[in-house]
Parts: structure tokens; C-alpha cells; sequence
């Protein structure tokens, strides 16, 4: 007989018997139970009626009430955009996000994911205490452990690393670290440079080309699209998910409607920001930096660059620009794209037309390629050509990094972490105890460097050797390449902690991630601190919880697309639910136990006075700060033309000028500290770059590609922006589609599928493509195809190999517009962790359990609410695809070209009786 | 129903501390214990026949596995009240409901939730806290502190206990948690 109905259908004691047994028990409670009750016993003030009776009229209504509710400005962790918020507080309860209208980004405006972090905060299912696991790792087998357990015993596996003198052994890897720098301080606390991160599966492709352009000041762009008439957007997707989408959104809404902007867009499906935009093409894959290349070619032939800006602020000397853009015909950019050669010539004109008030935009779609920091700096270049830098409705920079009166941030209030900071680590220089830890092969490339980068390298992991402009302006590291490194021991791992990282899942050819996780003669002491139960966590040896954005302070700056910069606080709007606890004290309080002096660096009693001491030069008072939210100095002038503003007489007192370059610069203390350049008479600002100009040509490309033995004819040595074909797109037989993944507006990441607010309204991820695809394959809308991915053929990882990548089963979706030889998957779905709102209801496997069995009696709400189960007729959570994805760094500068991948379908479930719309 | 609630309130109070804690030896030796053990024993006869066996380290370690596996980890049996009855209120989740509940019923004993020692906080919406707050609330001699016990009985504990017990029969995998989840639905006959 099963379990169930032996224990529910079978009533063993009467109800007479119960109550004769309870009256038995009655003086129990007082004098047994009573004393250990979960309730306290400390206060002793007894309720008085009027109490109990105010306690009865708020159990009565739940609405929210302005007459209690309080509001607690803070920054939304949603995703990497940050928008400025305010919660609405009520009785311990987070019970409305709106947006901060102070925030000069956000202007006041939220999207779905604010209001996704209060179900993030309040899921039934997030880790709320330590854990160690007690079986093999990855068995899903745990107990809890208290905190003292637990940071005791990591601290204790720590703690010899740094006495041995091996602190680069601990590992630290986040996925998303928005502590502004604090992870930073434990890590160079500890001593090791090995503090990872995952911005090469992000965005470190479009960062380089930038910081190559302008200066490591400036990684992200800030388009004065409040004044802008003309947008050419290169795969960027603003109107759904984008660093600082949100700041975009309703700008460019504004251009378009009250000022008749026009907005371009080259993209290879119909996003939301396609769909806005008054024109859509849908381009070849990677094509962009050819249609860029012939923009710019025909602005040239046109007459229509702005001469003067180009030829005093660009590297390039304007006439080998033009022969070197002769090439680069409408005609031949149609060929590779399949964009009417007309329209580029059109679209070229009218954008320079609109100059100064008109800019581009890329992000992934054109970056995340093999040849796809070359197109970006062709998209770059365009500004340039048409002198829009800093000019209103402009292509504009602003400065985005904490300030510390650097380029672009004269006059502001310095803000820094408090003192005592701890110094970083020292690099692994020839003749030091970690470089003889290299290989021969390293050590030999290492030797070879310049001194600039012998100065900043740090080991594989931290610095690989092999795409040195994935740190050449800073450390972007290439996240992707972590797990194949330490499987391949070049670097020795004794502890590795995980923050907020979802690599087991998210990580391309996630199976190796998990593979190495998994091998503890690789990794023998893993941490992983997060919110909840993820696919990393799940092959940890110690879990600790992570307080939610709604429960920890941080401190927030950002690029400011209003052109005046401004800072924000996140502070707690609720205590950590269980024993959750922010990052920032699991640190803290690890430093204190580890001991040797790295406490010294943690002597703070709780985070608000950590992040009060932080912000103590600001002109406004802490408690102001707080209530606002955000500070900003609104009679700043805008950030037009830095380039322009002049170098203060006092600072060229002592100073020198290069007489070849007019660039201006101050030795001190052994280091050069370049301020400027000479325009005729005047001394100004220039750009945070070497020259002190737009580093259109770039020697930083040929040197690194020297280094790393890729021949300068190779495209992506070149100096100056060039296109080449992705070299596994070359030549496609008609069978072949380019599988590509996306972001949803409602989600980020891997990081949101938990988020009942956000998995209500995405929750799985079909395989999307055209209706000529469909009609090819002879597929209608949920048919079920297998995708099989290839390795990619250029100067990569496992570059051509022909064993396939992986494979994985989808069900079509049809969406027409999308261009036919794509395949577009999202890549957040098909969780097997994070509990049951990410799994769709479907079993989790750490607990083995085969799902809520329809039979029981009640509800569960957590099991019942999920109406998209596959038990209720629904999709389920969706397919995990990132095992099919190969690595694939760039090669240089290390970003993940996600983009490119060849793969072949294969139709295993055809119904003809489907659905086609 | 008050007389019966507040008889039963002993074993509300065992069964918070059987699911805000592991199972360890002096929950063991508790029931040991007249006249819990005779009570136990009557509802649910295996539970104490489990508890007569020899509390050994083996068994600690199994019991510990098995409590992270049922109420700590994602997909087992969730040990929050919210998990167990719907929200009938499209302004806020059946968490945020319930939460506002016991904030308000701790408010109008005049007390404050501890800590479970060594494990810190419990949310608020915790079926141990219910179960303890009713026990307490219904034993405390105040006829106001019964209505509320009362109120948190009728309209939360009982609801979410129906479905809780089911499912932990249901999941558990050792004799005892089986025991339990089998004494919590037998509770659920006697309301």
C-alpha cells in the first residue's frame, strides 16, 4: 500500500480520544515547552486592548497605506542598468517599487524587473541559511551548518594559502559584483590578483573598441539621445536588454515622436528595438562592419565628414582613411550583408546629414562576433567621421566610474572606499616565485611583453597571456576560458569561491564548467555565496546566503545619458530574510577570522557606516543622501566637448610638452601623468587616450597580435578598422544556420528565471526562426527540431575540431522577420535549479523528488501557481542550451563570440496539423 | 474549538521545534517525557516506536540530511505557511499576507521572535512559528491572546497543515519525518 493513503485514509485515534488525550497535557505547555517557545519571552510589556485591537484592524486590511507606508529610495539590482527606485515599505514588507524621479538616467521610469526583485526577496525557495554538502559533490546531499561553522571552516581552508605565500590558490569568480569594489578589497586583502569575473560572455568585445577610441575612462558611451535626430543602431536592443536600456528607453522615444528622430536598425531578428525603429534590415550575421565600413565610405565620397574635427582629434590621417575605405563599396557591403547597396548609400547620407545631432549605437549584436571588435570600431569610426563626439544630440561621453577627480570628473566630490584600503596585489614579473609557476610557454610570451604589460600581468587566469587587450586597459579577464585553464593546471585552485555566478549553467559548453566544478582533484574547496539554490551552488562544498538588492547597501555610479554625473546609494529596504546576510559582511567577516592583518581592512561595525564613511565628501548630509537617494550637482554644465575644456594654467606650472604629439604631461613620483594637448595656443583636455586624441588607429591591435603569434595580415591585428568574414561563415552549404541567443526584456541573465513576477511572463525559450526557414525544413510552429553545433574555424578555442559541440531539442516558434539563416534561442530558460518557479514545476533533482503529485490534498501555492507546468498543459520552464554554445573567445580581446555558431537541424517531431501563424 | 486548541497546544509546540530544528538528542529524550509520549504515541503510534530507538551519531547525520532535503533545499517540502494556502489578494502574495499576519500577531502579544539557536532567524511565515504562536497564544490564560490563536488557527495553520503533512508523508524518506508529517495529518482529522 502506498505510504500516502496509510497515512492520510486511515484515522487511528477518535476525536473523543484526542481531546481526553489533550486535557492530559494541559499543564505540559506552561512549564515544559513554554520556556524554549520560538516566541520571546523578552519583553515584558504585556499587549494592552487597545494593542490587540490595532493589531486586529491591521490584520483586517492589507492595502497599502500612505499614512504608515514608508518610501526608501535605493538602486534596483534588476540588471546591470541600475535605475534609481523607491520602495514603498509596509510592515517589514517591500510592497511597490516605483521609480525615483530624481534619477537623472532613469528620469523616473521602471521596467518589469524592479517589481521581479520583490518576489526574488519574498521566494519560498531561496537559500536562507549556510549549508555543507555530506555527500559527493554534486549528489545534492546537504545539512545545515551555523555561520560560525561555516566561515570558520572556509576560513580555515583560506588561511594557510595566505601564510604559505600562495594567496593566488583562492580563486574568486563573480557573476554580477555590483559592491563597487568591495569583493575587490577581500580579494586584495587576501593577496590574490585571481578575482574573476564574467564580462568576456558580456560585453568586453564593445568595451575594447571604445576604451581603444577614448580612453579606459570611457568602457560605455552616453548618446545625448534627448537632442539626437538620427540613430544608426548596429544590433544594440535598448527597448529590451541593454546596459542602460532603461536610461535609452524613453529618450529615444521622445527623439522619435516629439522630434521626428529617425532610427535605424541592422539586426538579425525583430526586437522591440527593431520594432521602434523606422527602418529594420535584417542583416547577415556579423555583417556590420561592412555596412559601417560603407557608411563611411560614402560620407567620404559625399564630401559630407566633418574634415576639421577629424583632423585635429583622429589618429588616422585622413587621406590613408580614404584609400582605405575604397574597398568598402555599398555594393560590397551588400554582397555581405544583403542590405541594398541603395539604402546604404541613403542611410550614409542622411546620418551625416543630421550631424552634429545624430549618433550610432551597437552592443552584442555587432560586437559579439570573431570579427566583432573590428566592426565596432568601424561603428565608432563613424561618429568621428562626422564630428558628432561631445556635441549635442551627439555621440557623448560621460564619466561612469567612482569618482576620484579623474578625467571628466573635475570637480566633483571625491568618493572612495574608506581607509584603510588594502594595496593590490604585485605582478608576476620575470624572476618572481609566481612567474616560474608558468609554463615555458607563458613565461617565454610573458618575457616578450612590453614592460606595460609586464607591469599588469597577474597569471592565466587573471591575465591570459593569449588575449592581452582582455587586460590591457583593465582587467576584463575572459571569463569563458576559466574552466578549460585550471583543467589544464594552468593555475593550481585550492579554494574557489563563487559570487552570484551562474557558470554551471550559463557559461559556454556549460558542461565543462560543471565538469571542472564537479573534479575536487581540480577544485578542492568550492564556495558558493548566492541567493538562491542555483546550478553552481549545486556542485559547492559550502553554500552561504546571500542577502537580496532589497536588503543590502551598496554604493552606485553610472555614465549619465542626461550628461550631469550623479551617484546613488542602494540601501536596505528590509532585514535579510532566514540568515541570509549582505556579501559585503560574509566578507567582512571572513577577514576578521582569516586574521594576519587582512581585518584590519574590515573594522566596521555594520555597512552604513561603511558607505556613510564612503560618501563623506558629498555636500548634502548622510540622512539627506538617504532620503533622496541620489546626489547630483543639476547646475553642472552637461558633459559637451570635455575634450575641449581647457587645462588649468596652475596644473601646466612644471608641466612638459612632447613636441612631436603636443601632448602635455607632469612626471611625479616616477610616473607619467599625461593632462592634455596643445591645440594651437590653447591647452586642453584632449581624450584620456596615449595621444591624447580618438585612437582610430590604434598600434595597441598589431603589438598585441604580435604577441600572441597572430600574423599582422590577420584582420584582427589591424591598427585600423577592417571586416573580414567570420571564418566559419565562409562558404555555408544551404544546410548550415547560425545559431544565436538573446536576452528577454522581462529577465537577465540566468540570474531572474526564479522570479515568479518575471517567469510569469517568460518562461521558456522556443527555437525562433523565419518562416522560409520553417518552410525549408518543412517545420510548423511547435515541432520539435535537434540543433547541432560546430566549432568555430578561426584562431580560437578547439578551433576546428569536428566533433560536434552538443546538441539540443527545441520546439520551433515562426517569427517573420527574422533573417532565414538564423536561429535564435533565449538563453535564460531551461533551469534544473533555482527551485520550482525556475524549473517551470518541474522535479528538482537535489531533492529527488518527482514533482508536487496532483493527488495531494490543499494547495501549494508555490506548485499550483505555476500554470506554465508541463503537468498543466504548459511549455515547462524551457530547454537549457548553453552546452550546445562553443567557447569561443575573440581572439585579442577574449569576448565571447556567441553569435557565430554553424549548426545543422534536424526535424525529429513534424506535425503537419500545427499551427503555421 | 478553544478548548480544543488550546489541549492540543502542547503538540502544536513540539511539532515547531520538530521543523525549526534537526532532529537531536534532546528532542529525543524529550519525548521520553510524559505525557507527550503517551500523546504521540496514541496519534501516531510509529513516531514513537522510531523515537524508543537508540539516537546515534549515524542516525543524527541521516536526520540532518534529511531536514535539509525536506524544509532548507529548494523542491522538497516547503516549511513556509505561504507555500500551503493561496493569497485571495491581488495586491500582495500569499508571503507578504501572511508575514503581515504574524508581524501583527507577535505586535498584539507583545512579543518579538527569537533566534532558534544555532540557527538564527526564522521568516516570519514559517509553519514553526505558526504552530508555536498558536500554542502560545492559546495557553497564555488571555481570552484576546485565544481569539487570536483562534483567528491564526482557523485561517492559516489549519489550511496550510493540510497539504504540509500530506506532502511530507509523501516525500519524506525516513521513518520518522514520515511519522510526523503522518501526526500532523491526523491533527487535521481531530479540528
Amino acid at each position: 500500500m502506498p505510504l500516502e493513503s496509510e497515512y492520510l485514509m486511515k484515522p487511528r485515534v477518535s476525536r473523543r480520544d484526542f481531546l481526553a488525550l489533550s486535557a492530559s497535557l494541559s499543564g505540559y505547555l506552561a512549564t515544559g515547552l513554554a520556556g524554549g517557545s520560538l516566541l520571546s519571552c523578552a519583553s515584558d510589556r504585556p499587549a494592552s486592548p487597545e494593542d490587540r485591537q490595532r493589531v486586529l484592524e491591521k490584520l483586517s486590511s492589507t492595502r497599502l497605506d500612505y499614512s504608515r507606508a514608508r518610501s526608501v529610495p535605493t538602486i534596483c539590482f534588476g540588471c546591470t542598468t541600475h535605475c534609481g527606485v523607491i520602495g514603498w515599505v509596509q510592515d517589514g514588507r517591500v510592497r511597490l517599487i516605483e521609480g525615483n524621479p530624481l534619477d537623472p538616467n532613469s528620469q523616473g521610469t521602471i521596467c518589469s524587473k524592479a517589481n521581479g526583485a520583490i518576489s526574488a526577496t519574498e521566494y519560498p525557495e531561496r537559500l536562507l541559511y549556510p549549508m555543507r554538502r555530506i555527500g559527493p559533490r554534486g549528489s545534492g546531499r546537504w545539512k545545515r551548518i551555523s555561520w560560525d561553522v561555516a566561515l570558520d571552516e572556509i576560513a580555515d581552508r583560506m588561511r594557510p594559502l595566505r601564510e604559505a605565500g600562495t594567496p593566488e590558490r583562492f580563486v574568486f569568480q563573480y557573476g554580477r559584483d555590483k559592491t563597487k569594489g568591495f569583493s575587490k578589497r577581500f580579494t586584495n586583502a587576501f593577496g590574490t590578483p585571481n578575482r574573476l569575473n564574467r564580462r568576456s560572455i558580456c560585453s568586453s568585445n564593445r568595451r575594447a573598441p571604445l576604451m581603444s577610441f577614448y580612453g579606459r575612462e570611457f568602457e560605455w558611451e552616453s548618446q545625448d539621445l534627448e537632442r539626437t535626430n538620427y540613430v544608426l543602431n548596429f544590433g544594440g536592443n535598448p527597448m529590451e536588454a541593454y546596459q542602460g536600456g532603461l536610461f535609452m528607453r524613453k529618450r529615444l522615444m521622445d527623439a522619435k515622436v516629439d522630434r521626428g528622430a529617425k532610427i535605424i536598425t541592422f539586426e538579425i531578428r525583430p526586437t522591440a528595438t527593431a520594432s521602434v525603429s523606422n527602418e529594420y534590415f535584417a542583416v547577415n550575421p556579423a555583417s556590420d562592419g561592412a555596412i559601417a565600413l560603407a557608411i563611411a565610405h560614402v560620407i567620404v565620397g559625399e564630401g559630407l565628414e566633418d574634415r576639421a574635427f577629424w583632423d585635429r582629434w583622429s589618429t588616422w590621417p585622413f587621406e590613408e582613411m580614404r584609400t582605405h575605405l575604397a574597398a568598402y563599396t555599398p555594393e560590397f557591403a551588400e554582397q555581405e550583408s544583403g542590405i541594398p547597396a541603395a539604402d546604404i548609400r541613403r542611410i550614409a547620407i542622411e546620418f551625416a546629414s543630421a550631424a552634429p545631432a545624430c549618433c550610432t549605437m551597437s552592443n552584442r549584436g555587432s560586437a559579439k562576433h570573431y570579427n566583432g571588435v573590428q566592426a565596432d570600431r568601424a561603428i565608432r569610426m563613424l561618429d568621428v567621421l562626422v564630428g558628432n563626439v561631445g556635441k549635442p544630440g551627439g555621440f557623448c561621453l560621460s564619466t561612469l566610474r567612482g569618482w576620484k577627480n579623474r578625467y571628466g570628473q573635475e570637480g566633483l566630490p571625491v568618493l572612495e572606499q574608506p581607509e584603510p584600503r588594502p594595496a593590490s596585489p604585485k605582478p608576476w614579473k620575470p624572476g618572481t616565485r609566481e612567474f616560474k609557476t608558468l609554463s615555458p610557454e607563458v613565461q617565454e610570451r610573458v618575457r616578450n611583453f612590453p614592460a606595460m604589460w609586464q607591469n599588469k600581468y597577474f597569471g592565466e587566469l587573471a591575465t591570459p597571456s593569449e588575449f592581452p587587450l582582455s587586460w590591457h586597459w583593465y582587467p576584463m579577464r575572459v571569463g569563458q576560458l576559466v574552466y578549460p585553464y585550471i583543467k589544464e593546471g594552468r593555475q593550481k585552485v585550492d579554494v574557489y569561491m563563487s559570487y552570484t555566478l551562474g557558470a554551471a549553467y550559463g557559461m559556454p559548453e556549460a558542461n565543462l564548467a560543471r565538469e571542472v566544478l564537479a573534479d575536487e582533484s581540480l577544485i578542492p574547496f568550492h564556495v558558493v555565496i548566492d541567493i538562491s539554490y542555483s546550478e553552481q551552488a549545486s556542485l559547492a562544498d559550502i553554500v552561504l546566503p546571500d542577502a537580496t538588492a532589497l536588503e543590502r547597501w551598496d554604493a552606485h555610479s553610472t555614465n549619465s545619458y542626461g550628461l550631469q554625473p550623479y551617484t546613488g546609494i542602494r540601501q536596505p529596504l528590509v532585514e535579510p530574510m532566514g540568515e541570509a546576510r549582505p556579501a559585503q559582511i560574509i566578507w567582512r567577516d571572513l577577514a576578521r577570522r582569516i586574521g594576519g592583518g587582512m581585518e584590519e581592512h574590515f573594522d566596521f561595525e555594520d555597512l552604513e557606516e561603511y558607505y556613510r564613511a564612503w560618501h563623506k565628501n558629498l555636500p548634502i548630509d548622510w540622512e539627506t543622501f538617504k532620503q533622496r537617494g541620489i546626489w547630483m550637482d543639476s547646475s553642472r554644465p552637461l558633459d559637451y566637448a570635455l575634450y575641449d575644456r581647457p587645462v588649468p594654467s596652475r596644473e601646466l606650472i612644471g608641466a612638459t610638452t612632447d613636441p612631436d604629439t603636443q601632448v602635455i604631461y607632469r612626471d611625479q613620483n616616477g610616473q607619467r601623468d599625461v593632462i592634455g594637448i596643445w591645440q594651437g595656443d590653447q591647452a586642453v583636455r584632449g581624450f584620456p587616450t596615449p595621444t591624447r586624441k580618438i585612437a582610430v588607429l590604434d598600434p595597441i591591435f598589431p603589438l598585441a597580435a604580435k604577441h600572441v603569434g597572430i600574423p599582422l595580415d590577420d584582420h584582427n591585428a589591424s591598427p585600423v578598422p577592417v571586416y573580414d568574414k567570420v571564418p566559419e561563415h565562409v562558404g555555408l552549404d544551404d544546410d548550415a544556420y547560425i545559431l544565436t541567443t538573446f536576452k528577454w526584456n522581462v529577465h537577465t541573465q540566468g540570474r531572474s528565471a526564479y522570479w515568479k513576477y518575471a517567469a510569469e511572463i517568460v518562461h521558456t525559450n522556443h527555437a525562433m526562426m523565419a518562416p522560409e526557414s520553417a518552410e525549408r525544413l518543412g517545420v510548423r510552429n511547435g515541432d520539435e527540431i535537434e540543433i547541432t553545433t560546430e566549432r568555430p574555424k578561426g584562431r580560437v578555442y578547439r578551433s576546428g575540431e569536428s566533433e560536434p559541440v552538443g546538441s539540443v531539442r527545441n520546439r520551433v516558434r515562426i517569427v517573420p522577420g527574422m533573417h532565414p539563416r538564423v536561429i535564435a534561442q533565449a538563453h535564460h530558460s531551461g533551469h534544473w535549479e533555482h527551485g520550482t518557479i525556475a524549473r517551470g514545476g518541474d522535479a528538482t533533482p537535489s531533492s529527488g523528488r518527482a514533482g508536487m503529485a496532483e493527488n495531494l490534498p490543499g494547495q501549494s501555492e508555490l506548485s499550483d501557481s505555476v500554470w506554465w507546468s508541463k503537468e498543466r498543459g504548459g511549455t515547462g520552464g524551457g530547454v537549457a542550451i548553453n552546452h550546445v554554445y562553443p567557447i569561443n573567445p575573440q581572439p585579442l580581446v577574449g569576448g565571447q563570440n556567441w553569435f557565430d555558431n554553424v549548426c545543422r537541424v534536424r526535424v525529429i517531431d513534424s506535425n503537419p496539423t500545427r499551427d503555421t501563424a | 474549538m478553544s478548548f480544543e486548541l488550546r489541549e492540543r497546544a502542547p503538540i502544536y509546540a513540539w511539532l515547531a521545534e520538530r521543523l525549526a530544528r534537526e532532529i537531536d538528542g534532546e528532542c529525543w529524550r524529550q519525548v521520553g517525557d510524559e505525557p507527550l509520549r503517551s500523546t504521540l504515541g496514541r496519534l501516531e503510534p510509529n513516531l514513537v516506536t522510531e523515537l524508543d530507538q537508540e539516537f546515534t551519531a549515524e542516525r543524527q547525520e541521516t536526520l540532518e540530511e534529511e531536514y535539509a532535503r525536506l524544509f532548507l533545499l529548494p523542491g522538497g517540502v516547503s516549511p513556509l505557511a505561504s507555500s500551503w494556502v493561496a493569497s485571495t489578494d491581488d495586491r500582495e502574495s500569499a508571503r507578504q499576507r501572511i508575514t503581515h499576519w504574524i508581524d501583527g500577531v507577535y505586535a498584539a502579544l507583545g512579543r518579538e521572535p527569537r533566534r532558534v539557536e544555532p540557527w538564527g532567524k526564522l521568516p516570519l511565515d514559517h509553519l514553526a512559528v505558526v504552530l508555536d504562536l498558536v500554542a502560545v497564544a492559546a495557553t497564555s490564560g488571555d481570552q484576546s491572546d485565544l481569539e487570536v490563536a483562534n483567528l491564526l488557527h482557523d485561517d492559516l495553520l489549519s489550511p496550510a497543515l493540510v497539504g504540509f503533512g500530506a506532502a511530507l508523508v509523501h516525500e519524506a524518506r525516513t521513518p520518522i519525518y514520515r511519522s510526523i508529517g503522518a501526526l500532523i495529518t491526523s491533527l487535521k482529522e481531530h479540528d
